[in-house]
Protein backbone atom coordinates (compact mmCIF):
# COMPACT_ATOMS: atom_id res chain seq x y z
CA UNK A 1 0.00 0.00 0.00
CA UNK A 2 1.49 3.27 -0.53
CA UNK A 3 1.61 5.95 2.05
CA UNK A 4 2.24 9.32 0.56
CA UNK A 5 2.02 12.91 2.20
CA UNK A 6 -0.53 15.32 1.15
CA UNK A 7 -1.41 18.73 2.10
CA UNK A 8 1.54 19.62 3.45
CA UNK A 9 4.66 22.34 2.17
CA UNK A 10 7.38 19.81 1.02
CA UNK A 11 10.17 22.60 -0.07
CA UNK A 12 9.76 27.14 0.13
CA UNK A 13 11.41 28.59 -2.68
CA UNK A 14 12.50 32.25 -2.39
CA UNK A 15 14.81 34.93 -3.71
CA UNK A 16 13.84 36.71 -0.45
CA UNK A 17 15.78 34.76 2.37
CA UNK A 18 14.16 37.27 5.06
CA UNK A 19 10.41 36.70 4.68
CA UNK A 20 11.10 32.79 6.00
CA UNK A 21 11.19 32.40 9.41
CA UNK A 22 13.65 29.14 10.47
CA UNK A 23 11.87 26.62 8.78
CA UNK A 24 11.00 22.72 9.14
CA UNK A 25 10.40 22.93 5.97
CA UNK A 26 13.80 22.36 3.29
CA UNK A 27 14.36 26.00 1.72
CA UNK A 28 16.06 26.59 -1.19
CA UNK A 29 17.35 29.95 -1.79
CA UNK A 30 17.85 31.49 -5.00
CA UNK A 31 19.80 34.53 -6.64
CA UNK A 32 17.08 35.86 -9.00
CA UNK A 33 13.55 34.93 -9.64
CA UNK A 34 14.63 33.45 -12.87
CA UNK A 35 16.13 30.90 -10.86
CA UNK A 36 13.28 30.46 -8.33
CA UNK A 37 11.03 30.09 -11.15
CA UNK A 38 13.25 27.48 -12.83
CA UNK A 39 14.01 25.74 -9.02
CA UNK A 40 10.35 25.54 -8.69
CA UNK A 41 9.67 23.78 -11.54
CA UNK A 42 12.03 21.37 -11.27
CA UNK A 43 10.90 20.51 -7.89
CA UNK A 44 7.10 20.03 -8.74
CA UNK A 45 8.37 17.59 -11.15
CA UNK A 46 10.05 15.64 -8.60
CA UNK A 47 8.22 15.64 -6.22
CA UNK A 48 4.90 15.43 -8.29
CA UNK A 49 4.16 18.58 -6.21
CA UNK A 50 1.89 21.92 -6.96
CA UNK A 51 4.40 25.43 -6.88
CA UNK A 52 1.81 28.01 -5.16
CA UNK A 53 3.05 31.62 -5.05
CA UNK A 54 2.53 33.77 -1.66
CA UNK A 55 2.94 36.84 -3.71
CA UNK A 56 5.95 37.98 -1.45
CA UNK A 57 8.64 36.24 -3.75
CA UNK A 58 8.47 33.15 -1.94
CA UNK A 59 6.90 29.82 -3.34
CA UNK A 60 5.98 26.99 -1.84
CA UNK A 61 5.67 23.22 -3.13
CA UNK A 62 2.23 21.31 -1.94
CA UNK A 63 1.43 18.13 -2.90
CA UNK A 64 -2.20 18.06 -2.96
CA UNK B 1 -54.12 -22.64 -18.97
CA UNK B 2 -50.75 -22.64 -20.69
CA UNK B 3 -48.03 -25.07 -19.54
CA UNK B 4 -46.24 -24.44 -16.40
CA UNK B 5 -43.11 -24.98 -18.18
CA UNK B 6 -44.01 -22.51 -20.76
CA UNK B 7 -44.87 -19.84 -18.51
CA UNK B 8 -41.64 -20.28 -16.51
CA UNK B 9 -39.78 -19.90 -19.89
CA UNK B 10 -41.70 -17.03 -20.70
CA UNK B 11 -40.56 -14.89 -17.37
CA UNK B 12 -37.31 -16.09 -17.77
CA UNK B 13 -36.96 -14.68 -21.01
CA UNK B 14 -38.74 -11.33 -20.39
CA UNK B 15 -36.61 -10.85 -17.20
CA UNK B 16 -33.19 -11.49 -19.41
CA UNK B 17 -34.71 -9.27 -21.73
CA UNK B 18 -35.36 -6.81 -19.27
CA UNK B 19 -31.69 -6.48 -17.92
CA UNK B 20 -30.66 -6.58 -21.49
CA UNK B 21 -32.68 -3.53 -22.55
CA UNK B 22 -31.64 -1.73 -19.11
CA UNK B 23 -27.50 -2.75 -19.76
CA UNK B 24 -26.91 0.63 -20.96
CA UNK B 25 -24.19 0.82 -23.67
CA UNK B 26 -22.26 4.28 -22.61
CA UNK B 27 -18.57 4.75 -21.94
CA UNK B 28 -19.33 6.72 -19.09
CA UNK B 29 -20.20 3.83 -16.83
CA UNK B 30 -18.92 0.45 -16.61
CA UNK B 31 -19.28 -2.37 -18.38
CA UNK B 32 -18.39 -1.17 -21.98
CA UNK B 33 -16.71 -4.77 -22.60
CA UNK B 34 -17.93 -8.15 -23.74
CA UNK B 35 -16.64 -9.59 -20.52
CA UNK B 36 -18.73 -6.63 -18.70
CA UNK B 37 -21.94 -7.58 -20.43
CA UNK B 38 -21.45 -11.45 -20.22
CA UNK B 39 -21.43 -11.14 -16.52
CA UNK B 40 -24.40 -8.86 -16.34
CA UNK B 41 -26.78 -11.01 -18.45
CA UNK B 42 -26.17 -13.95 -16.76
CA UNK B 43 -26.62 -12.73 -13.30
CA UNK B 44 -29.62 -10.68 -14.92
CA UNK B 45 -30.77 -14.23 -16.37
CA UNK B 46 -30.57 -16.12 -12.43
CA UNK B 47 -32.52 -12.84 -11.40
CA UNK B 48 -35.41 -13.82 -14.11
CA UNK B 49 -35.40 -17.71 -13.61
CA UNK B 50 -36.37 -16.85 -9.74
CA UNK B 51 -39.17 -14.43 -10.84
CA UNK B 52 -40.28 -17.03 -13.15
CA UNK B 53 -40.17 -19.94 -10.64
CA UNK B 54 -41.85 -18.16 -7.86
CA UNK B 55 -45.28 -18.00 -8.81
CA UNK B 56 -45.76 -21.54 -10.31
CA UNK B 57 -44.01 -22.95 -7.17
CA UNK B 58 -46.60 -20.50 -4.75
CA UNK B 59 -49.65 -22.41 -6.77
CA UNK B 60 -48.09 -25.23 -6.09
CA UNK B 61 -48.29 -25.16 -2.46
CA UNK B 62 -44.88 -24.84 -1.78
CA UNK B 63 -44.77 -21.71 0.25
CA UNK B 64 -40.59 -22.35 1.08
CA UNK B 65 -40.58 -21.35 -2.23
CA UNK B 66 -40.83 -17.48 -0.83
CA UNK B 67 -37.40 -18.40 0.39
CA UNK B 68 -35.99 -17.81 -2.96
CA UNK B 69 -36.89 -14.25 -3.12
CA UNK B 70 -34.31 -13.42 0.20
CA UNK B 71 -31.95 -15.38 -2.12
CA UNK B 72 -32.55 -13.25 -4.72
CA UNK B 73 -31.88 -9.96 -2.99
CA UNK B 74 -28.62 -11.40 -1.19
CA UNK B 75 -27.43 -12.12 -4.71
CA UNK B 76 -28.39 -8.61 -5.84
CA UNK B 77 -26.45 -7.16 -2.57
CA UNK B 78 -23.62 -9.33 -3.83
CA UNK B 79 -23.65 -7.50 -7.45
CA UNK B 80 -23.88 -4.09 -6.05
CA UNK B 81 -20.63 -5.08 -3.89
CA UNK B 82 -18.79 -6.50 -6.80
CA UNK B 83 -19.87 -3.50 -8.84
CA UNK B 84 -18.43 -0.80 -5.75
CA UNK B 85 -15.16 -3.35 -5.01
CA UNK B 86 -14.29 -3.46 -9.11
CA UNK B 87 -14.99 0.64 -9.57
CA UNK B 88 -12.95 0.78 -6.43
CA UNK B 89 -9.92 -1.32 -7.29
CA UNK B 90 -10.05 0.88 -10.73
CA UNK B 91 -9.45 4.04 -9.15
CA UNK B 92 -6.32 4.27 -8.02
CA UNK B 93 -5.53 3.97 -11.64
CA UNK B 94 -7.39 6.94 -12.83
CA UNK B 95 -6.18 10.43 -13.42
CA UNK B 96 -9.51 11.98 -12.25
CA UNK B 97 -11.10 9.85 -9.95
CA UNK B 98 -15.32 8.94 -9.91
CA UNK B 99 -15.37 9.55 -6.47
CA UNK B 100 -16.77 7.16 -3.75
CA UNK B 101 -20.38 8.88 -4.62
CA UNK B 102 -20.38 8.03 -8.14
CA UNK B 103 -19.23 4.69 -7.25
CA UNK B 104 -22.01 4.13 -4.75
CA UNK B 105 -24.58 5.75 -7.64
CA UNK B 106 -23.27 3.12 -10.31
CA UNK B 107 -23.37 0.31 -7.94
CA UNK B 108 -27.13 0.98 -6.59
CA UNK B 109 -28.33 0.73 -10.36
CA UNK B 110 -26.23 -2.67 -10.81
CA UNK B 111 -28.59 -3.64 -7.80
CA UNK B 112 -31.36 -2.10 -9.23
CA UNK B 113 -31.64 -3.02 -12.51
CA UNK B 114 -31.35 -7.04 -11.28
CA UNK B 115 -34.33 -6.31 -9.00
CA UNK B 116 -36.43 -4.91 -12.53
CA UNK B 117 -35.62 -8.31 -14.09
CA UNK B 118 -37.18 -10.33 -11.27
CA UNK B 119 -39.63 -7.92 -10.83
CA UNK B 120 -40.44 -8.08 -14.86
CA UNK B 121 -40.65 -11.64 -15.10
CA UNK B 122 -42.99 -12.28 -12.10
CA UNK B 123 -45.29 -9.63 -13.64
CA UNK B 124 -45.10 -11.48 -17.25
CA UNK B 125 -46.12 -15.01 -15.00
CA UNK B 126 -48.61 -13.36 -13.06
CA UNK B 127 -50.05 -11.96 -16.06
CA UNK B 128 -49.96 -15.53 -18.11
CA UNK B 129 -51.90 -17.01 -14.62
CA UNK B 130 -54.52 -14.17 -14.77
CA UNK B 131 -55.63 -14.10 -18.48
CA UNK B 132 -54.30 -17.91 -19.24
CA UNK B 133 -52.86 -16.44 -22.21
CA UNK B 134 -49.25 -16.47 -23.19
CA UNK B 135 -49.18 -13.33 -25.19
CA UNK B 136 -50.73 -11.20 -22.94
CA UNK B 137 -47.82 -12.22 -20.17
CA UNK B 138 -44.93 -11.40 -23.37
CA UNK B 139 -46.73 -8.21 -23.81
CA UNK B 140 -47.27 -7.78 -19.96
CA UNK B 141 -43.32 -8.02 -19.96
CA UNK B 142 -42.88 -5.62 -22.50
CA UNK B 143 -44.90 -2.75 -20.81
CA UNK B 144 -42.76 -3.06 -17.46
CA UNK B 145 -39.82 -3.03 -19.57
CA UNK B 146 -40.45 0.48 -20.41
CA UNK B 147 -42.13 1.42 -17.58
CA UNK B 148 -38.74 0.37 -15.96
CA UNK B 149 -36.75 2.03 -18.46
CA UNK B 150 -37.90 5.29 -18.01
CA UNK B 151 -38.20 5.57 -14.64
CA UNK B 152 -34.73 4.69 -13.85
CA UNK B 153 -33.44 7.23 -16.18
CA UNK B 154 -33.25 9.58 -13.67
CA UNK B 155 -32.32 13.09 -13.51
CA UNK B 156 -29.85 14.87 -15.56
CA UNK B 157 -27.82 18.20 -14.07
CA UNK B 158 -29.30 20.14 -17.33
CA UNK B 159 -32.75 19.32 -15.33
CA UNK B 160 -31.90 21.45 -11.94
CA UNK B 161 -29.26 23.70 -13.54
CA UNK B 162 -27.78 26.05 -15.78
CA UNK B 163 -24.69 25.39 -17.67
CA UNK B 164 -22.50 28.62 -19.87
CA UNK B 165 -19.22 29.02 -20.82
CA UNK B 166 -17.39 31.24 -18.57
CA UNK B 167 -14.00 33.41 -18.01
CA UNK B 168 -11.25 31.90 -17.42
CA UNK B 169 -8.19 34.42 -15.87
CA UNK B 170 -5.80 34.88 -13.43
CA UNK B 171 -5.99 37.54 -10.71
CA UNK B 172 -2.18 38.00 -9.43
CA UNK B 173 -1.27 33.52 -8.94
CA UNK B 174 -5.20 33.16 -8.27
CA UNK B 175 -6.68 30.90 -11.07
CA UNK B 176 -10.72 32.00 -10.94
CA UNK B 177 -13.20 31.40 -13.34
CA UNK B 178 -15.81 34.21 -13.36
CA UNK B 179 -16.02 35.74 -9.61
CA UNK B 180 -14.95 31.51 -8.36
CA UNK B 181 -11.33 31.23 -6.87
CA UNK B 182 -10.26 27.57 -8.26
CA UNK B 183 -6.46 27.36 -7.02
CA UNK B 184 -3.24 29.24 -6.92
CA UNK B 185 -0.52 28.73 -9.46
CA UNK B 186 3.18 29.77 -9.19
CA UNK B 187 4.89 29.12 -12.29
CA UNK B 188 4.15 31.34 -15.36
CA UNK B 189 4.92 28.89 -17.94
CA UNK B 190 1.87 27.06 -16.21
CA UNK B 191 -0.48 30.05 -15.93
CA UNK B 192 -0.12 30.74 -19.83
CA UNK B 193 -0.74 27.08 -20.75
CA UNK B 194 -3.83 27.05 -18.10
CA UNK B 195 -5.11 30.36 -20.37
CA UNK B 196 -4.15 28.46 -23.60
CA UNK B 197 -5.65 25.80 -22.90
CA UNK B 198 -8.01 25.46 -20.27
CA UNK B 199 -11.75 25.69 -20.34
CA UNK B 200 -14.05 27.33 -17.57
CA UNK B 201 -17.54 26.59 -17.31
CA UNK B 202 -20.13 27.83 -14.46
CA UNK B 203 -23.16 25.72 -13.33
CA UNK B 204 -25.73 27.85 -12.01
CA UNK B 205 -28.68 26.11 -9.91
CA UNK B 206 -32.33 26.78 -10.71
CA UNK B 207 -33.29 26.31 -7.16
CA UNK B 208 -32.58 26.21 -3.67
CA UNK B 209 -33.13 22.02 -3.79
CA UNK B 210 -30.30 22.18 -6.81
CA UNK B 211 -27.76 24.67 -4.92
CA UNK B 212 -27.80 21.79 -1.54
CA UNK B 213 -27.29 18.86 -4.27
CA UNK B 214 -24.79 20.82 -5.98
CA UNK B 215 -22.71 21.56 -2.19
CA UNK B 216 -22.35 17.85 -2.35
CA UNK B 217 -17.94 17.34 -3.56
CA UNK B 218 -19.13 13.69 -5.03
CA UNK B 219 -21.49 15.73 -7.47
CA UNK B 220 -19.33 17.61 -8.41
CA UNK B 221 -16.52 15.06 -9.07
CA UNK B 222 -18.98 12.89 -11.53
CA UNK B 223 -18.90 16.01 -13.84
CA UNK B 224 -15.49 16.51 -13.85
CA UNK B 225 -14.78 12.51 -14.28
CA UNK B 226 -17.93 12.46 -16.96
CA UNK B 227 -15.86 14.77 -18.93
CA UNK B 228 -12.54 14.00 -19.02
CA UNK B 229 -13.82 10.11 -19.68
CA UNK B 230 -15.27 11.78 -22.91
CA UNK B 231 -12.76 14.45 -23.69
CA UNK B 232 -9.66 13.04 -22.24
CA UNK B 233 -7.70 14.71 -19.41
CA UNK B 234 -4.18 16.42 -20.37
CA UNK B 235 -2.22 16.70 -17.33
CA UNK B 236 0.03 13.85 -16.69
CA UNK B 237 0.96 11.95 -13.52
CA UNK B 238 3.52 14.38 -13.02
CA UNK B 239 1.29 17.80 -13.70
CA UNK B 240 -0.66 17.47 -10.57
CA UNK B 241 -1.56 21.76 -11.82
CA UNK B 242 -3.66 20.35 -14.66
CA UNK B 243 -5.87 18.61 -12.80
CA UNK B 244 -9.67 19.55 -13.61
CA UNK B 245 -11.37 21.38 -10.54
CA UNK B 246 -14.64 22.36 -9.51
CA UNK B 247 -15.04 25.01 -6.51
CA UNK B 248 -18.59 26.58 -5.31
CA UNK B 249 -18.83 30.09 -4.42
CA UNK B 250 -20.41 30.58 -1.37
CA UNK B 251 -22.69 33.21 -1.51
CA UNK B 252 -24.14 32.34 -4.37
CA UNK B 253 -24.15 28.67 -4.82
CA UNK B 254 -23.01 28.79 -8.60
CA UNK B 255 -20.48 26.15 -9.03
CA UNK B 256 -16.54 26.82 -11.38
CA UNK B 257 -15.12 24.08 -13.29
CA UNK B 258 -11.81 24.63 -14.72
CA UNK B 259 -11.19 21.59 -16.96
CA UNK B 260 -8.07 20.95 -19.17
CA UNK B 261 -8.98 18.29 -21.92
CA UNK B 262 -6.95 16.48 -24.77
CA UNK B 263 -9.78 17.72 -26.80
CA UNK B 264 -10.43 21.84 -26.29
CA UNK B 265 -14.32 22.20 -27.32
CA UNK B 266 -16.12 24.42 -25.06
CA UNK B 267 -19.72 23.11 -26.97
CA UNK B 268 -18.69 19.09 -26.07
CA UNK B 269 -17.68 19.64 -22.67
CA UNK B 270 -20.81 21.85 -21.76
CA UNK B 271 -22.91 18.85 -23.24
CA UNK B 272 -21.42 16.35 -21.67
CA UNK B 273 -21.66 18.28 -18.03
CA UNK B 274 -25.59 18.80 -19.04
CA UNK B 275 -26.23 14.64 -19.41
CA UNK B 276 -24.40 14.60 -15.71
CA UNK B 277 -26.43 12.37 -13.92
CA UNK B 278 -27.94 14.08 -10.61
CA UNK B 279 -26.45 11.04 -8.58
CA UNK B 280 -28.94 9.59 -5.99
CA UNK B 281 -26.32 9.75 -3.28
CA UNK B 282 -25.89 13.44 -3.62
CA UNK B 283 -29.37 14.26 -4.56
CA UNK B 284 -31.11 16.46 -1.76
CA UNK B 285 -34.82 17.97 -1.50
CA UNK B 286 -34.86 20.33 0.75
CA UNK B 287 -37.72 22.52 -0.60
CA UNK B 288 -40.26 19.37 -0.57
CA UNK B 289 -39.82 19.22 3.49
CA UNK B 290 -41.97 21.46 6.03
CA UNK B 291 -38.98 23.04 7.05
CA UNK B 292 -37.63 23.95 4.07
CA UNK B 293 -41.12 24.92 2.95
CA UNK B 294 -41.06 26.94 5.60
CA UNK B 295 -37.89 28.61 5.10
CA UNK B 296 -38.58 30.08 1.54
CA UNK B 297 -42.34 30.78 2.61
CA UNK B 298 -44.27 28.80 0.37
Amino acid sequence: MDITITKAILAIITNRPEKVGNSSVPTFICDNEEERDRVAFNLSKLTDSVIHDLGNGVLVAVRH
Amino acid sequence: MPRTEHIILVGLIMGTLARFVLLKVDFRQYPSYPQGYIIHLTLGAIAAGLGAVILPALLNKDYTAVTFLTIAIQQFREVRRMERDSLDNLEVNELVKRGSAYIEDISKKFEARNYAALLVSISATLAIYITQNIFIGIIAGIIFIAVFSYTMKGKKLMDVAGIEPAKLHFKGAFLLVDDIVIMNIGLEPSRDKVLDKGVGILITPKDHSAKVTLTNTGQRQAMLYDVVSILGVRRDVDEPEYTPMARRNPDTGTVGLFLMTSEIDVRGIIEVVKRTPVLETCKKQPIDSFAGKRLLGK
